[in-house]
């Protein structure tokens, strides 16, 4: 007789179980129809690979694993898949999920089925493979699949196989009848989990209210190294920590797995499913499942397709519907009442228990708690449930974490024995869910923090691109003017016969260079693309063709003022200075590059060394210098889009406009197609990090999973960067540089009239936005009150939840709404200020500054309203500390939070504005100088 | 069809709170019989009077809470409180005396806390601890055993009339101070020379206590065979009385009480097995219930010895009380798959 152990607590309901072994289990009738859920187990739902309309015939596979932690899904009938669609599923919410629906043919015409043959000699991946493909998951309750579980070996050192045979829940008999009925099967399921877990020894553990099964499983074990261990009857036994504990003595620890303390358990039906897929190649298609409870007159166990409706069963099972007190899924402590009899049948039902009202009385009132400690006496997890209830009821979630509520597997048998009939449990649940949905929301407002920066960055970002163009434009409209007369006479006086030969030889010459750039660009992306370790080589390639593209455009730029250098000595000076920026610029991009990779090699050994607070540091570091190489470029581009103004100016003949504008097209292009490439790196990276992701929720270790979220997060930033980048390309005809060298006030005109009305048009969109998310919160709110009406917990929480997405939505249509109007009135303040530039010559845009002004003024009052509403809120934090009342705290701190965020945002804007004032004096200033020179 | 909804677990083992309290009722039955046999009809009046008034201010108190009085009446938890404190009042006390308790105990101590599962402190022995105090010659005289009164104990009559109309002749002609009284005032007497000073008294006296003493003892082995509460606080308040007790009696048995005396006498007994393990007002985990009781039986020891009062059970369930929730914070279980437990209610505890 083997040793064994004893766990805390636990009770002795009624085992009820002799009511369902009277008779061998049988076969049910082929179901009409089946209903068969994508997602019957842990992990992600499996993928459909039949089409509605599809023949199939019994065993064949319908849906396929999804990722890691998934499992195949086959056709328990043969007949026709006639939909794919939403369905009520058998679910403690009453909720629906995706469902493969197939109508019965009544042939079930079976795949050819490939069985192992020798399966003794096969290779671990062999047995792996055959029983993932099987699609079999722990047939006990959760769902687990089990090829996963068996692959902990590569892991975990595994020293011993327990087989759960406990089927400690009253009423259950499927374990106990299919142990009796198919003994060698389960020691032979054994066997070969055995050969792929490799424990030194393997023990089934069976409560010793199952005489025949014991006996059964005994005779088929004889001669084997498979142990059938008998354990006292006690509820929950067959939990998976407490049969563990029993049979080793060993704690599974708290947050781990059975494989940390060297165990592997299985189901004993998930054995049969093993052996049926390998010896005979069976996928998972049926089950045994129990029918009792005093409401089936015909109390049984049957083998079940997979996906027969309940309603068949409840028939086949003489079901009187009027003495039924409620319909459970499982047994009477853990299982769940179903909603209805329209669900399927699945891979975890291993009861359908019908109790009368006798049996199952409805739930007594609550009464107050009386600290018995009643509970704590029959938790199995050694909790304190009523401290916990305590916490739970008063909503005090940290204390219930501190008191190891996720220690709590939800037995019942603290509410068993509770008796002011509490329903502790249902607390426990609650609190759970309410901390769970915490933690979620700690995060999405952790990710929208880190949205909001970004788009804070970006902001910044475009508003400096914006100056830098609005100096260029200066630049180019102060130009035509301080030297027309010098254009003219450089116009008729030079040669341009000879330049242009030149010029052809050079533009040929260009065109080849920056092909080799875009072919080394390409490489340089192909090769990040792929991760490639060594990508010094492309980018050498691409810096020696971006070189050489720049000394031809160089020299590009030199024959066309050569051609006109004798009237325009002064240009020359200004292109030297604009070179010697230039080439500093390039010093600065190159330098800002060298220290991006510098900082990406200190993450990449910080990452290795594996400290967080380094890598974070180290994260930031690569951010500032990202930051600091796009300013650089930003500055580099700058300055090598200004040399085409000063080229036109100085060179405005037909020929060399046609030329230029080409060229700006070409560049154009050129830029365009970069964007794109980045667009679609950008998205790859995407696709990558989250197929990292998945994986590393698989591995499930949570470092490494938050480490990855956060890289999808990042690169879905780059995508977006890369998007937005594209989309201005895109909007941004190249067109439009011709014009605005032509010093075109028309055309300019035009150009913001035309931007006037795509604002109009966006304007518009988002406020119809607006409009749809508000109606959508009315609807969501609606949705919810008559959800409390109806008092459906799950589905006020679905309610709840709606209304807040659509609250988020409104109030991000509501933002882009405003950021919209916002650019409106500075576009209608411009065109305004432009004309008054042109029309009156002394008034320099005085409307403008006056709406700047006023601007101005409201920003101030804002930034007053808010300091004081700051002052405020840290006046009664003050107070609230002084009272310590912990809760008024915390309300202060997060108002004083909400206070200085404001704050923040009214003093940037304050910046933007007096900022922006000062770049309109410089534009008016320009403005001046221009109808000075007229 | 459609199905009621309801959620795990869906079995319930048969015994509610109602149960609980009237099995601790009737485990009182034993300890009022051998009051009622050794002392008379006093306490058995006490019994019905208090609970009668008990039963009245509940009701009375729940409707001016706006709360349905039927359930909490049907609960029997103010039954079992008025039970509890008609057993600790001398027998013979005035009705007033029990009235007052009553209100105290039902209105103050109970229900202005909140109702059943609410109060910190035990509502009986805060009722006893007030009339103790307020009221200390009615409180301190019992009834003097049977067979001091020539076998035959007070009459109904006799002690209805010594209740009611509070005529003190009636009760003075019956009544003498508690032996732990008694002993507590022997001056200057060596203990065996106040044992010996009225030999047949003592002898009597002491016997009637022990009596009504192993009855108690017995209702509250009765419930713990039938699990209603665990052994850890009856075992933990009497060891430590009887440790304490035992180490001075054997360091100098002329001047202290022996452990028998402090067992058997006074309301030990019943404040062991139906005082302090009122559920409501002790700490809950195993090992804090080992501090709980310990601290009872050690305050009973040192009150009764150095201090104002006869007996102290009263006082230290109360004290006790005030500690109960401290005693859970720092003693709560280790946890499945844990280390160790956790001490306190800090983070990184």
């Amino acid at each position: 007789m083997r040793k064994t152990w004893d766990f805390h607590g636990g009770i002795h309901p009624e085992e009820n179980k002799h009511q369902s072994t009277q008779f061998p289990i049988v076969d049910a009738p082929l179901p009409n129809k089946v209903i068969l859920p994508l997602q019957q187990h842990i992990g992600a739902p499996a993928e459909p690979v039949v089409l509605v309309g599809e023949k199939v015939k019994t065993g064949q596979l319908i849906a396929k694993a999804d990722g890691f932690i998934s499992a195949n899904i086959h056709a328990s009938i043969s007949g026709t898949v006639v939909a794919i669609e939403d369905h009520a599923i058998p679910h403690a919410s009453g909720m629906t999920d995706e469902c493969i629906i197939i109508e019965s043919d009544g042939q079930d015409e079976w795949v050819e089925l490939e069985p192992l043959a020798d399966w003794e000699s096969a290779s671990v991946d062999q047995l792996l493979n055959k029983i993932a493909s099987a699609g079999i998951v722990g047939m006990g309750g959760a769902g687990f699949p089990t090829a996963v579980k068996a692959r902990t070996r590569e892991r975990h050192s595994i020293d011993t196989l327990v087989i759960n045979a406990a089927e400690c829940e009253p009423y259950i008999t499927s374990d106990d009848m299919a142990m009796r009925t198919y003994p060698e099967q389960v020691i032979t399921g054994a066997k070969i989990l055995c050969q792929l877990v490799d424990p030194s020894s393997c023990l089934i553990g069976i409560e010793d209210n199952k005489p025949e099964a014991i006996k059964a499983l005994q005779d088929a074990a004889k001669g084997t190294h498979i142990e059938v261990v008998v354990i006292p009857t006690k509820y929950p036994s067959g939990g998976e920590k407490q049969l563990i504990q029993i049979l080793t003595g060993r704690e599974v620890p708290s947050g781990g797995l059975p494989a940390d303390i060297g165990v592997v358990c299985q189901n004993v039906g998930t054995t049969i499913a093993i052996y049926k897929a390998i010896t005979q190649g069976e996928p998972l298609i049926s089950r045994v499942t129990t029918l009792t409870g005093n409401a089936f007159n015909r109390r049984q166990n049957f083998t079940v397709r997979l996906g027969t409706p309940i309603n068949e069963l409840l028939e086949l099972g003489d079901f009187d519907q009027k003495a039924a007190s409620r319909l459970l899924m499982g047994g009477p402590m853990m299982g769940f009442s179903l909603q209805g009899d329209e669900l399927p049948v699945v891979k975890t039902t291993n009861c359908l228990l019908a109790p009368t009202h006798d049996e199952f009385p409805d739930p007594e009132l609550e009464n107050p708690c009386i600290r018995c400690g009643m509970c704590e006496q029959a938790c199995p997890a050694e909790l304190l449930p009523q401290q916990l209830h305590w916490f739970a009821k008063a909503q005090e979630f940290e204390k219930a974490q501190l008191f190891n509520l996720f220690d709590c597997i939800e037995c019942g048998a603290c509410a068993f024995v509770c008796p002011s009939h509490i329903p502790l449990v249902q607390y426990y649940r609650y609190a759970k869910a309410e901390i769970r949905r915490e933690d979620e929301e700690a995060k999405k407002a952790e990710r929208a923090k880190i949205r909001f920066e970004q788009r804070q960055a970006r902001l910044e970002r475009e508003e400096a691109e914006k100056a830098a163009k609005r100096k260029a434009r200066m630049a180019a409209s102060a130009k035509p003017k301080t030297a027309p007369a010098a254009t003219a006479a450089s116009a008729t006086s030079s040669a341009p016969a000879l330049d242009e030969a030149e010029q052809k030889k050079l533009k040929i010459q260009r065109a080849a260079a920056a092909v080799a750039l875009k072919k080394a660009d390409k490489a340089l992306a192909e090769g990040k693309e792929a991760n490639a370790d060594n990508l010094a080589e492309p980018e050498q390639a691409q810096q020696q063709a971006q070189q050489k593209l720049n000394d031809i455009d160089s020299k590009l730029g030199t024959a066309k003022p050569s051609a006109s250098s004798a009237a325009a000595p002064a240009n020359s000076q200004v292109s030297e200075e604009r070179e010697k920026a230039l080439k500093q610029a390039k010093i600065a991009a190159a330098a800002s590059k060298a220290a991006i990779k510098k900082a990406e090699k200190a993450l990449a050994t910080a990452q290795e060394a594996g400290d967080e607070a380094e890598i974070k540091a180290k994260e930031a570091d690569l951010a500032t210098a990202k930051a600091n190489a796009d300013k650089a470029a930003d500055k580099l581009k700058a300055l090598q889009s200004a040399p085409a103004p000063s080229a036109t100016a100085t060179a405005p003949t037909t020929d060399n406009s046609a030329a230029l504008a080409e060229q700006q097209k070409a560049e154009h292009e050129k830029a365009l197609k970069q964007a794109k490439i980045a667009a679609a790196a950008s998205k790859a990276a995407i696709k990558k990090a989250e197929k990292a992701l998945v994986t590393a929720q698989e591995a499930g270790d949570e470092a490494d999973i938050k480490a990855k979220e956060e890289a999808v997060a990042t690169a879905k930033a780059n995508a977006e960067k890369a998007a937005d980048k594209l989309k201005a390309l895109q909007d941004t005809p190249p067109s439009a540089a011709p014009s605005a060298a032509a010093g075109n006030a028309a055309a300019l005109a035009q150009q913001t009239e035309q931007q006037k009305a795509e604002q109009e048009k966006a304007l518009k969109q988002a406020k119809i936005a607006a409009a749809a998310s508000k109606a959508a919160i009315k609807k969501a709110e609606k949705a919810l009150t008559a959800a409390q009406e109806s008092g459906d917990a799950s589905e006020i929480q679905n309610c709840e939840q709606a209304l807040t997405t659509a609250k988020g939505k409104a109030e991000a249509a509501a933002n882009k709404l405003a950021d919209l109007q916002q650019q409106a009135n500075a576009t209608e303040a411009k065109p305004a200020a432009d004309t008054n530039a042109k029309t009156s010559s002394s008034a320099p845009s005085e409307e403008d500054t006056a709406a700047k002004g006023k601007a101005l003024k409201q920003a101030k009052i804002i930034l007053a309203a808010t300091r004081t509403a700051l002052k405020k809120a840290e006046k009664a934090l003050a107070e609230a500390e002084q009272s310590g009342d912990a809760d008024a705290i915390s309300e202060q701190q997060q108002t004083l939070a909400r206070c200085q965020k404001k704050f923040a945002d009214a003093e940037q804007k304050m910046a933007e504005l007096t900022g922006d004032e000062q770049g309109n004096n410089t534009v008016s200033k320009g403005n001046e100088a221009d109808t000075a020179s007229v | 069809m459609a199905f009621i909804r309801v959620s795990s677990p869906h079995l319930h083992r048969p015994l509610s709170t109602h149960q609980v309290m009237r099995y601790v009722i009737l485990a009182t039955l034993p300890g009022l019989a051998a009051l009622t046999w050794i002392f008379g009809w006093g306490s058995l009046i006490n019994v019905i009077l208090a609970s009668a008034f008990g039963l009245v201010f509940e009701a009375l108190v729940l409707m001016a809470r706006k709360r349905n009085p039927v359930p909490a009446l049907k609960d029997n938890s103010a039954l079992l409180t008025c039970v509890l404190l008609g057993l600790a009042l001398p027998p013979l006390a005035p009705f007033w005396l029990v009235l007052t308790g009553s209100f105290v105990a039902i209105v103050i101590a109970k229900q202005l806390y909140g109702g059943l599962g609410n109060n910190p402190f035990n509502p009986a022995m805060v009722a006893y601890a007030l009339l103790l105090i307020s009221f200390p010659v009615e409180m301190t005289q019992w009834v003097m055993p049977a067979e001091m009164l020539n076998g035959n104990t007070v009459s109904l009559s006799a002690s209805l009339q010594a209740v009611f109309t509070g005529h003190q002749q009636v009760a003075d002609a019956f009544t003498m101070a508690t032996p732990l009284d008694g002993f507590k005032h022997k001056g200057e007497l060596m203990a065996d020379e106040y044992w010996r000073l009225d030999a047949f008294a003592a002898e009597k006296v002491w016997g009637g206590w022990a009596f009504a003493s192993v009855g108690f003892m017995v209702g509250g082995l009765f419930l713990l065979w039938k699990k209603i509460f665990t052994w850890h606080i009856p075992v933990a308040m009497l060891g430590s009385l009887t440790l304490l007790s035992a180490m001075f009696y054997g360091s100098d048995p002329s001047n202290y009480a022996s452990p028998m005396v402090h067992l058997f006498s006074g309301a030990t007994m019943l404040g062991a097995f139906f005082i302090a393990t009122d559920p409501v007002t002790a700490a809950t985990s195993n090992k804090g219930k080992l501090w709980f009781g310990a601290g009872i039986g050690v305050l009973i020891y040192v009150i009764r010895t150095w201090g104002n009062y006869p007996d102290a059970v009263a006082f230290s369930v109360l004290l006790m009380n005030f500690a109960a929730p401290f005693i859970d914070y720092y003693t709560q279980p280790r946890s499945f798959g844990h280390k160790k437990a956790r001490k306190g209610i800090k983070h990184d505890a």
